[in-house]
């Protein structure tokens, strides 16, 4: 086989990889339905606006902690998600954790989801022994039509991002509505184009002065957008290394930006809110 | 010792010295009653070709129950002979007899030439046969029958026609019991290793089938066939079972359970295929290890419910059902089947306080009545339905709430569960299932923390809420727990933990210790 045959070859299989991961699911061409994540009225928000209009549904993301510590911002991210998610569409959402990491990093608590804003009666957990049995479940959830969203929770991001499984778990996502969230607690930077990730860390409060130890303030995420594959086309204009601070809204189970009333510090390093015009 | 020693003129009771002496080439295998105990076992799940209704009678005997079976073999003579061949095949040696009671059974084979007795044989002709047998063949101890010997009794002619009262005042009531059973006078039941299943398919091949997708495709069969007699009944299959006779003698047993009712042959074979699936998930080898194939395979229904039926057309339950509670339990079905039932789980509240029993998951398959998934947010949903009594997996202070505490009906007015846990203080969104030990600087024993070391990392605490005390189910005699003050954290980093002290100092000890208990987001 001469090197032009070869050359031929690898751009045929390119082709026929690229129209495999682009194509839409099953007799599926409408564009993609959007989840706004904002408030309903009200003013805009940073994040739908960064997503062209909201989160696009039947979707991958890879939702990844800033620091080691910030796993349990990363966790309460991705549950706001699902709970946002479940909110525009009847549906349940399903947990699937690792044994292992179930004892390491604790349990999903129902009492504590039911006042993050997530009904726990929607919720269903499973438990799995091994990383390949997580994807098997993870496509199974996210091909069923009456879960709006699948979190997986993966040690590291390498098992998922290989290839074969990572392109199985998109055709899954996209047949069906559901969205599928992977807390990757140990992110591997592996280079998988086809999962949008979002990084998220927290937003210190400033201590104000004084002896007494204030109250512990409503959590701000800051999240940034490291990857936005689902934005086909308007990729290019994201810049990943923007902090967008925003708070989560149990009560009203929606997103706004922190910055209308929390000063952030890692903002003032950056020389102030560009998030807002991204 | 078997038929080739028996024709070398070796008896039992034979030293093995004197044995090897007369034959230099024995070959002799020590005794293992546990094994032989096993493969008895074995056997019997293999005789459930014949009939389901199947009890080991050990140490070297079956028991099967015929009735209404042996017509499907030819009738009694035939059955009788393909069961002798086959086992031959396995190279065992076995003799069968049918008769009207287990212990008529039990008798024939062992002491009588004629193995066939009908169940309707007239009492004359059975009395005839019986009474040429031993003693021994009333399954008396080996006393009893000494103790008949001595009186000269040998023959069941012998005390048949005698008076009753003294023979049962020497040698107990065993005797005449064991008597009449035999005779059919009073019944006595067989005990199966496994219970009958309530519908049962089965289909037979004259040559094994090995591949997968020829098994596959018989249960497929098997399942609509399944499915029609389920229909039939108005009811859907709670447990299923497949077994699979192999050639040479093994079975193989795959169960499935599911979370709801199921008649549906496509759903019935794609729930084995899974668990196929998951078998060979473990060993990359064949999973069903055909062997030299099958040649029965049963699909059986083990536990039965009866069909839900779901009303079309009026309002909007219906629909809401056929969208997501269907499907939801297609997935609970499915994710069980592979990863086991246990492993699929839905959240039920317990109206108790304690932190780590406020809440348990309970089996997806076990929940009686599905938690209503619908529109709407945490106000709207609470549980219905789901029966407290059934809970095996919570802990035991989760077993003591149900029982103690008034339905949530009755205890918090039309607030559900979830509402009420929703208004209490701060709770974490990942919760330890065990407390992890902390050490915690604290400026006076009783007051909030400073800084703690967790998994080897200092902490240092920033802003903190609490306490919030709870204290332990005193009433439930839990004498040893100790009240606990919660406080919420967060550190330096903006880490946000949910810690305690157990014990209040002073009152309850002296050295309280420091757990973290939970995250927040």
């Amino acid at each position: 086989m001469s090197q032009r045959d070869r050359a031929e070859e690898i751009g045929c299989l390119r082709r026929a990889i690229a129209q495999i991961e682009g194509a839409p699911g099953q007799g599926q061409n409408a564009p993609k339905a959007r989840v706004k994540l904002g408030a309903d009225e009200g003013p805009s928000f940073s994040l739908d606006l960064a997503f062209g209009g909201g989160l696009p549904t039947g979707s991958l993301y890879e939702v990844v902690p800033e620091r080691a510590g910030d796993m349990a911002a990363a966790t309460g991210f991705a549950l706001a998600l699902a709970a946002r998610l479940s909110r525009a569409r009847a549906g349940a959402i399903v947990w699937i954790g690792q044994d292992f990491l179930g004892s390491e990093y604790a349990v999903p608590y129902g009492p504590g989801l039911a006042a993050h804003g997530l009904d726990p009666a929607r919720l269903i957990l499973v438990n799995v022994a091994t990383t390949r049995d997580l994807v098997w479940a993870m496509e199974e959830a996210l091909k069923c039509p009456a879960c709006t969203a699948v979190i997986g929770e993966f040690w590291s991001s390498r098992p998922p991002a290989e290839l074969v499984a990572s392109l199985r778990l998109l055709r899954a996502a996209r047949s069906s509505a559901a969205s599928g969230l992977l807390l990757v607690h140990r992110d591997i930077d592996f280079a998988c184009r086809i999962f949008s990730r979002l990084e998220v860390g927290r937003v210190l409060a400033r201590a104000p002065p004084g002896r007494r130890k204030p109250l512990p303030a409503c959590p701000v995420w800051a999240v940034k957008v490291l990857k936005a594959q689902a934005l086909a086309g308007r990729s290019g204009g994201l810049d990943p290394d923007i902090v967008r601070p925003i708070v989560w809204n149990p009560q009203g189970a929606f997103f706004s930006d922190a910055l209308p009333f929390a000063v952030a510090r890692k903002l003032g390093d950056r020389g102030g809110p560009r998030a807002q015009n991204a | 010792m078997n038929a080739a020693a028996r024709r070398l003129g070796l008896t039992p009771g034979l030293t093995l010295a004197e044995a090897r002496a007369r034959h230099p080439s024995l070959e002799a295998l020590q005794h293992d009653p546990a094994a032989a105990t096993e493969r008895l076992a074995a056997l019997t799940a293999w005789c459930r070709r014949f009939t389901p209704l199947c009890a080991c009678d050990a140490p070297d005997g079956i028991i099967l129950d015929i009735t209404g079976a042996a017509h499907l073999f030819g009738g009694e003579e035939r059955l009788i002979a393909e069961i002798e061949t086959r086992l031959a095949a396995q190279g065992l040696t076995a003799i069968a007899a049918i008769a009207g009671t287990p212990e008529a059974a039990w008798a024939l084979v062992r002491f009588s030439p004629h193995k066939i007795v009908a169940a309707a044989a007239d009492a004359k002709r059975l009395a005839r046969l019986v009474d040429s047998l031993p003693l021994a063949a009333l399954r008396l101890d080996r006393r009893t029958l000494a103790a008949l010997a001595q009186s000269g009794l040998r023959r069941i002619g012998d005390i048949s026609l005698r008076p009753r009262g003294p023979l049962t005042a020497r040698f107990g009531p065993m005797l005449f019991g064991r008597l009449d059973a035999l005779m059919g006078r009073t019944k006595s039941p067989i005990s199966p290793l496994i219970e009958a299943p309530v519908y049962l398919a089965e289909r037979r091949f004259a040559d094994g089938i090995v591949s997968r997708a020829d098994v596959e495709a018989t249960i497929l069969g098997l399942a609509q066939d399944l499915a029609q007699l389920l229909k039939r009944h108005e009811e859907g299959a709670r447990r299923l079972a497949v077994h699979l006779f192999r050639v040479d003698g093994v079975v193989k047993q795959i169960d499935v359970g599911t979370s709801r009712p199921l008649s549906d042959a496509q759903a019935i074979a794609r729930l084995f295929q899974t668990r196929i699936d998951a078998l060979s998930a473990g060993d990359s080898i064949d999973p069903l290890d055909a062997g030299y194939g099958f040649d029965v395979v049963q699909l059986a229904a083990l536990a039965v419910e009866p069909l839900e039926h779901v009303q079309n057309g009026l309002g909007g339950f219906a629909d809401a059902d056929r969208e997501i509670h269907a499907p939801l339990a297609d997935l609970a079905d499915r994710l069980g089947a592979r990863l086991g039932v246990q492993r699929v789980r839905r959240l039920v509240p317990n109206d108790t306080h304690m932190p780590e029993c406020a809440v348990s998951a309970v089996p997806a398959a076990e929940l009686r009545t599905p938690t209503p998934i619908g529109r709407g947010s945490v106000r709207r949903t609470g549980v219905r339905g789901y029966d407290a009594g059934q809970d095996n997996t919570g802990t035991a202070c989760a077993s003591s709430a149900p029982d103690r505490n008034p339905s949530p009906a009755a205890f918090g007015g039309t607030l559900s569960l979830w509402e009420r846990v929703a208004q209490l203080p701060a709770r974490p969104i990942r919760l330890f299932e065990h407390p992890e030990p902390i050490d915690a600087i604290a400026e006076v024993p009783d007051g909030p923390p400073l800084r703690f070391r967790w998994r080897r990392v200092m902490h240092d605490i920033a802003s903190l809420e609490g306490p919030e005390r709870i204290a332990p189910n005193w009433w439930t005699g839990e004498a040893a727990a100790l009240s606990r003050d919660y406080f919420r954290v967060e550190d330096a980093q903006g880490q946000c933990f949910w810690l305690f002290r157990e014990g209040l100092y002073g009152t309850e000890t002296a050295q309280p210790r420091w757990y973290v208990h939970g995250l927040f987001a």
